[in-house]
């Protein structure tokens, strides 16, 4: 029985503390397997049900045999009063119910969904696959097509597919084309044994190689799906031609060559990948084609030609001999993509029939595009039957290409039409903005993206609220007031779980934030750049209207920013901001008081966005530290170190740093008289006075690091080594890292030889290299009396003893 | 299990004790350079250096 969870869902499961989270995680997989006891229907919508444990309610639906969470939560949250009062006298609340089966006005069906992989292989193996999928919004790699998109495709595949063998999706962002276009692709691998060929740019085939369906597919029978990039595409369908291809670093390198050798650095100044897509785009493909004045008519016609004119005419300076030439035997992405067109690879030896799928298609060079429709026909004549679908949005584009529906002349797109990222109500209040520069006279509409249309929401959402404050100051007192709410708040903060707070932080876009001078611990505060192509549940817009650059800049951004939340958004702003823009922009708005405004948007908590754990990780870093300086890290701690992918070398120093502030300040203390004393005289003679100092000052910080390691459950292992490092037990380490021995060899190894590093730090160097036998590194032959302490176990001090007196006494004193 | 400093300790206190017993040693030395040096006076002073350390050695290691 499979189980999907809608995405409203996910934001009441994220509020709960870890351990609640994981009594709902047991009511679902009790649920899955049929064995859960307190199930209650509810009389006349048999399809709905709730599940009870404690206070705790999971209501779900069941759906031709399959299990649909619909709310999650403690009672008062998930609407229990009504599923309770069937035993009662009181009749049934009708509305709250049928809010239940149409969520925000929205069928369940069409609500983004996603599926727990609980039957998978990879979810039963790996640790905290419940943790990572709710706190780490790993579940939107287990999406599930809505019944919208499934329809669309499913009468496509019944009657279009047939008749042309080319297909557009064209559509605006938030409508799931990645998601449509890897399903779609498992989908008829799986059901059809199509050949399936999914192309993608670099940043979505990483993110599409953790789908879950994609992994299954990959396990079990991979032979006939294929992911990766156009380069990898390319590798594959023609291995002597790919191994030719350049890549954009040669490209980029030897574009910069050009520019010093010929000198042409004063007018190119800084050569960037841009510059490269641009110079290939249009100026080598001008080159290259057989009608260049018409070629030359289509550029100008096209919208990055046009915002990029300026800098494609100084790029004309460079030769394209100049640059093929720097590349030697590399060939650049265009010159591969025509030579694809001209002579195309042999179709693969499959019988069944090839799908290519290519997704983003708006940021490849239109000469790519060409080059797969060229293939499709090829293969095609050669009695192979062959489709192919691009997917993309123009408006999307994040690079400089030639891209154009138009030029590829592939008929009409098809169009997904319902936006699954942003509510009724603050597609509303976002549009307002860009349409002040849409109908800027400089700009005159013509190249800015097309907003989304209100109307295709999935999500109705609530009204935009609006906190005013008469001064900058009192705004920001605001911030400090919400930040020590979100502290306090108990179920919403589970100090212990690095991850579970920081989806619980209230997330604040904040244009120019000057994040040095402001310091929150609940509250994350994401400037325009940070904030881009993030998506959470809810938002404050703080003081986002502040004067700050030209209208039309400001008006980018502000829309840019306002389009984050999904579902609440809260704007706070000064009287001065609200009377420069206009208060008929906030006529939508619903004004609230600072109290009601700080309890609405703590309601919702969002995900953490594992890319920006990534992208500041010295943040992150620096985060988790904090944990061990009151002597309680995270109980995540390795968790985050490891989606943060924090590794090797710096892992280590990380570590070191997370031991020093463990031991605190009694470290401190020792490292000072070390500093004090000859290091020699240190560590000859005073050794003993040392250790005895170390051990009274530390002796104090053990007692309480023991009784945190008694309170870190036992299968925590990497931490509990932390905690053993900490207090200088690194034999003990040892034996508890010894538990991954069978489980995890690479963790194994990796805390062994760092409890290895510990040691040699320490001077305790045979220590160490007894150590590092547990991994099978011998000790160094050039250790005295190696061959008597090889292999074994017991005390350093009475084997070396024990070693010296059986030396042949006194004929050794000869030697 | 001893921790890292309980180690540390313990080999310092080997290390005195092997110190001592090369003070010892040299101590016979000295003497055995003051008298003529035959064969039977050096095998002598060898097997007592020997012994020094040796005994030495002994005690660091009913201490541990």
């Amino acid at each position: 029985m499979s189980v999907k969870i809608i995405r409203a869902a996910f934001r009441e499961i994220q509020k709960l503390s870890y351990d609640n989270s994981q009594i709902v995680y047991q009511i679902i997989s009790g649920l899955s397997q049929g064995s859960h006891q307190d199930v209650k229907s509810l009389q006349g919508y048999e399809k709905l049900w709730r599940t009870r444990d404690g206070k705790l309610r999971v209501i779900w639906e069941r759906d031709s045999g399959n299990i649909v969470v619909i709310k999650a939560g403690f009672r008062g949250d998930v609407y229990d009063s009504v599923f309770d009062s069937r035993d009662r006298t009181e009749p049934l609340e009708i509305e709250e119910i049928e809010e239940l089966k149409e969520l925000q006005g929205t069928t369940l069906a069409n609500h983004p969904a996603y599926e727990i992989p609980l039957e998978d292989t990879n979810w039963n193996q790996e640790e905290d696959n419940w943790y990572k999928f709710i706190y780490a919004n790993y579940y939107r790699y287990s999406p599930v097509l809505t019944s919208y998109q499934k329809q669309l495709f499913d009468e496509l595949m019944q009657h279009g597919i047939w008749s042309t063998k080319e297909w557009l999706v064209q559509s605006a962002p938030g409508t799931g084309k990645t998601v449509c276009a890897a399903l779609l692709a498992c989908e008829l691998h799986r059901d059809r044994g199509w050949n399936t060929m999914l192309i993608v740019p670099p940043a979505v085939r990483e993110d599409l190689e953790n789908y879950s369906e994609i992994k299954k597919i990959r396990e079990q029978n991979s032979e006939g799906f294929w992911l990766g990039t156009f380069p990898d595409w390319v590798r594959e369908v023609n291995p002597e031609l790919g191994a030719r291809l350049a890549t954009s670093e040669e490209e980029l390198e030897a574009l910069r060559e050009v520019v010093r050798v010929k000198h042409l650095a004063p007018s190119l100044e800084e050569v960037s990948s841009r510059d490269v897509l641009l110079y290939q785009a249009f100026v080598l493909k001008r080159e290259n084609s057989n009608q260049p004045n018409q070629e030359n008519y289509n550029q100008r016609r096209n919208a990055i030609y046009q915002e990029n004119e300026n800098r494609i005419e100084i790029l004309e300076k460079i030769r394209p001999e100049w640059w093929r030439e720097r590349l030697g035997n590399r060939l650049c992405n265009l010159d591969v993509a025509t030579q694809l067109k001209s002579a195309p690879p042999p179709p693969p030896c499959q019988n069944q029939p090839t799908i290519l799928i290519v997704d983003e298609s708006q940021d490849f060079l239109l000469a790519q595009l060409k080059a797969l429709i060229a293939v499709r026909k090829a293969w095609e004549i050669q009695k192979h039957s062959t489709y192919l679908w691009l997917l993309g949005d123009l408006n999307q584009r994040i690079q400089p290409v030639d891209f154009d529906w138009g030029q590829l002349q592939l008929g009409r797109p098809i169009e997904l039409k319902y936006n699954y990222r942003n509510s009724r109500h603050i597609l509303k209040f976002a549009n307002q903005f860009l349409e002040f520069a849409r109908e800027n006279p400089r700009y005159g509409g013509r190249h800015l993206p097309k907003p989304s249309d209100p109307k295709y929401a999935v999500e109705e959402g609530e009204q935009v609220r609006l906190l005013e404050y008469s001064s900058s100051e009192l705004a920001l007192e605001f911030l400090e007031s919400l930040d020590l709410r979100v502290k306090s708040s108990g179920e919403g903060q589970d100090e212990r779980y690095f991850l579970q707070q920081s989806a619980n932080q209230v997330k604040v876009l904040w244009t120019n934030p000057d994040e040095n001078q402001y310091e929150f611990s609940s509250i994350e505060i994401l400037n325009a750049e940070k904030a881009k192509g993030r998506e959470f549940d809810a938002c404050v817009a703080f003081r986002i209207f502040e004067n700050n650059g030209t209208r039309l800049e400001e008006s980018f951004q502000w829309y840019t920013l306002l389009t984050r939340p999904r579902s609440r958004l809260l704007v706070v702003a000064t009287t001065e901001e609200l009377e420069r823009i206009g208060r008929n922009y906030f006529e939508c708005c619903e004004t609230i008081d600072s109290a009601q405004a700080a309890s609405w948007i703590t309601e919702f908590a969002s995900g953490v966005d594992i890319n920006l754990l990534i992208d500041n990780v010295q943040k992150t870093q620096e985060r988790l530290l904090k944990g061990c300086d009151n002597g309680h890290p995270y109980l995540d701690t390795y968790f985050v170190l490891n989606l943060a992918k924090i590794e090797s070398e710096i892992l280590y120093q990380w570590e070191q740093e997370a031991i020093n502030r463990l031991q605190g300040v009694a470290n401190f203390y020792l490292l000072a008289i070390a500093k004090l004393l000859n290091n020699q005289y240190f560590r000859l003679l005073d050794c003993h006075f040392h250790t005895l100092i170390q051990q009274c000052r530390l002796q104090q910080r053990s007692n309480s690091l023991q009784e945190e390691l008694e309170n870190v459950p036992s299968d925590n292992i990497s931490l509990r080594c932390l905690l053993l490092r900490a207090m200088n037990c690194s034999w003990q380490a040892v034996e508890e890292a010894s538990r991954f021995q069978n489980s995890n060899w690479k963790e194994y190894k990796r805390l062994v030889e760092s409890i290895a590093q510990d040691l040699e730090h320490k001077d305790l160097l045979y220590e160490a290299a007894r150590v590092r036998e547990k991994i099978g590194q011998p000790i160094p032959k050039d250790f005295p009396f190696s061959d008597k302490i090889a292999n074994r176990s017991g005390s350093l001090v009475s084997l070396l003893c024990q070693a010296m007196l059986d030396r042949p006494f006194p004929d050794a004193l000869d030697k | 299990m001893q921790n890292d400093f309980e180690i540390a300790g313990q080999l310092n206190l080997l290390w005195e004790k092997i110190s001592e017993g090369i003070t010892g040693a040299n101590k016979v030395l000295e003497q055995v350079r003051e008298v003529e040096l035959d064969v039977s006076s050096a095998e002598k002073a060898k097997a007592e250096i020997a012994e020094v350390i040796e005994v030495e050695i002994s005690r660091a290691k009913s201490e541990f």
